[in-house]
């Protein structure tokens, strides 16, 4: 059978609230039994005893309520906290992060012999390659893979 | 705690460790001891002086002889001369307190009450002296009643003020604690020196003897009092430069609607509290013929529950809140006096001690908040004066009179569910002003009333 989620609810909620509606119920079974005392006495000591139960309740509702709310603002301080400490962790581990590679880029200072003379803030070019130093070196990488192709195969 | 300032003494350092809103608790449990034994003296002289066989004793040591009655309603105008001078006294010291400390003011209150009740004990009869032997009497009480004024106000604020704020409940309930604990040893006293003694000795010279404990007492609590500092709370005033001026002004002209307030709800602590311990025992002997002994022990075991009870109830109200309390308290006084007279009618033991014992149980849940609840409505600069004012103001109105007021009335009437109707009166007058005082519970006792104040303990009730 399918309990409809209002009811549902209602049972969830009087299962967090056991216990005071237990008191409730006990004060209230307390209340009819002064009713068998004489009027005189017995109808204002349960109409205090219901007051007292209703009102109690009432308190019990409310404190529940701020408690729930002072527990959730727990967590969220501890969430807040343990995020920081990680990000007091990272730092502290000298990971850069974005936020710092932005602000501490600095300008790369020259070697003295790229310097120009008369120029401090000036750099000299680079020296070309030439065509026959770019043959060479193609010539050099093809004998250093065929030694590699021989060395996998004999392994 | 730390003593590195070389050769300050303990106690000093703890003062001043206080002052920086650190919580020494072997220091706040001192101070509640030195504030709480105050008022165990000051009641501990009820219990003695209105015990039943002491009421009529003194009506006629200290008087012409006469019928009992009349012995004992001279009593009760003694018990009413005290009061008279309460207000003055809260109008001394409590401003005096406000300028100068609570803990110079509190030695000085302590020394006095209990000088003046050992000052009884001493004091010749009317036989011997004849007309001023009730003119010194009436003298030492009026003694009596101006160092008591200071004094409630003054324990009150010291424990307030030294109190942890999410235990003030706890500890300010160790004061009506004090109340009840120096009722019960007086009234207690009383019934054993009177069974140990006989009625003859007892009314030769036997009286004496428990209006001479109190200096005793009294000297240990002064011992106690010098031992600690000021309170954290005036101390950090004085540091700041923010004492009041003319406290007694500042209290008169910007906290009188509070006073009133305060008034509103003492009324019917006072009713109930004088009427349950100083005038029950005397109604159950003269009025429910009831005899001596049983009287007693009735009012001591409705009192023996209630202290175990007190110190629960306080810390509930750190839990809660104040204010539920009260308010229970109230509305059971207006549902229920009437049915407790009526149990008490029926003449049985067992139905007059449930009678008793529901006034009784109203009542502790007015005393175990009031320790925290009353000194919370005012700012530490004109704490002490205007709590003294107000509160005493009301008990000297209400609770000097309640005795004599309804015992009168009763014998006017001829119906003695007088104190019922009384009660029920109070009850619903005092509902008003606990309804309007805000909730103080978990606030600290120097941000009350302030945008800076956290959010109250409990429902707001």
């Amino acid at each position: 059978m399918r309990i409809p989620r209002r009811v549902n609810t209602v049972l969830d909620w009087m299962e967090k609230h056991f216990v005071a509606l237990a008191v409730v119920v006990a004060l209230v079974a307390v209340a009819l039994l002064a009713m068998l005392a004489p009027p005189l006495v017995g109808l204002p000591v349960a109409g205090f005893i219901v007051g007292l139960a209703v009102g109690g309740f009432l308190v019990h509702v409310r404190m529940s309520k701020r408690v729930a709310r002072v527990r959730a603002d727990v967590d969220d301080l501890l969430r807040e906290n343990g995020a920081l400490r990680h990000r007091n962790t990272v730092l502290a581990s000298g990971v850069i992060t974005r936020e710092a590679q932005e602000t501490q880029a600095f300008v790369a200072i020259p070697e003295e012999e790229d310097i120009l003379d008369g120029d401090p803030q000036g750099t000299a070019a680079l020296p070309e390659l030439i065509d026959d130093l770019l043959e060479e070196d193609a010539g050099k990488a093809a004998d250093e893979d065929e030694d590699t192709a021989k060395n996998h195969r004999r392994a | 705690m730390s003593a590195h300032s070389g050769a300050a003494p303990g106690h000093e350092r703890a003062g001043a460790a206080l002052a920086k809103d650190e919580v020494d608790l072997p220091t706040v449990r001192k101070a509640v001891l030195a504030s709480a034994m105050g008022n165990c003296i000051e009641w501990f002289d009820f219990g003695v002086f209105s015990a039943g066989v002491m009421t009529s004793i003194i009506g006629t040591v200290f008087f012409p002889s006469g019928e009992s009655g009349g012995a004992t309603l001279r009593s009760f105008a003694l018990i009413a001369a005290a009061f008279i001078a309460r207000p003055f006294g809260g109008m001394f010291f409590g401003p005096l307190g406000d300028r100068i400390g609570r803990k110079k003011v509190l030695a000085a209150t302590i020394l006095l009450m209990s000088g003046s009740t050992f000052v009884i004990g001493i004091l010749p009869g009317y036989g011997t002296i004849g007309v001023a032997a009730p003119l010194l009497l009436l003298l030492v009480r009026l003694t009596q009643g101006f160092s008591t004024g200071g004094e409630y106000g003054g324990a009150a604020t010291m424990i307030a003020e030294y109190a942890p704020t999410d235990r003030r409940g706890f500890f300010g309930s160790f004061l009506e604690l004090g109340t009840l604990a120096g009722y019960i040893m007086g009234a207690g006293l009383v019934l054993l020196v009177d069974l140990g003694l006989g009625e003859d000795r007892m009314h030769d010279w036997g009286w004496r003897l428990p209006f001479l404990v109190a200096l005793p007492l009294g000297l240990v609590g002064l011992y106690v009092r010098t031992r600690i500092e000021d309170t954290p709370a005036f101390q950090r005033m004085e540091e700041e430069g923010e004492k009041a001026r003319s406290p007694l002004k500042e209290t008169l002209e910007h906290h009188w609607r509070t006073i009133v307030t305060l008034i509103g709800i003492v009324l019917l602590l006072n009713v109930a509290d004088y009427t349950l311990l100083t005038f029950m025992p005397s109604y159950l002997v003269d009025f429910l013929d009831m005899d001596d002994v049983t009287a007693q022990l009735i009012t001591i075991g409705v009192e023996a529950v209630m202290i175990a009870v007190i110190v629960p109830l306080g810390a509930l109200s750190d839990r809660i809140g104040r204010k539920p309390l009260l308010t229970t308290a109230a509305i059971g006084f207006a549902l229920l006096s009437f049915p407790a007279f009526a149990l008490m009618q029926t003449g049985h033991p067992a139905g007059v001690a449930l009678g008793y014992a529901i006034i009784g149980g109203l009542l502790v849940l007015i005393l175990a908040v009031i320790g925290a609840t009353f000194p919370a409505m005012f700012p530490t600069k004109v704490r002490y004066g205007a709590f003294a004012i107000g509160y005493n103001v009301s008990t000297s109105l209400f609770g000097g009179t309640a005795a004599v007021l309804v015992g009168s009335l009763i014998t006017v009437t001829g119906t003695n569910y007088v104190p019922a109707y009384y009660l029920v009166l109070v009850a619903l007058v005092a509902l008003v002003p606990i309804r309007l005082i805000p909730e103080t519970a978990k606030v600290p006792i120097d941000r009350i009333g302030t945008p800076q104040a956290p959010e109250a303990a409990g429902s707001g009730a």
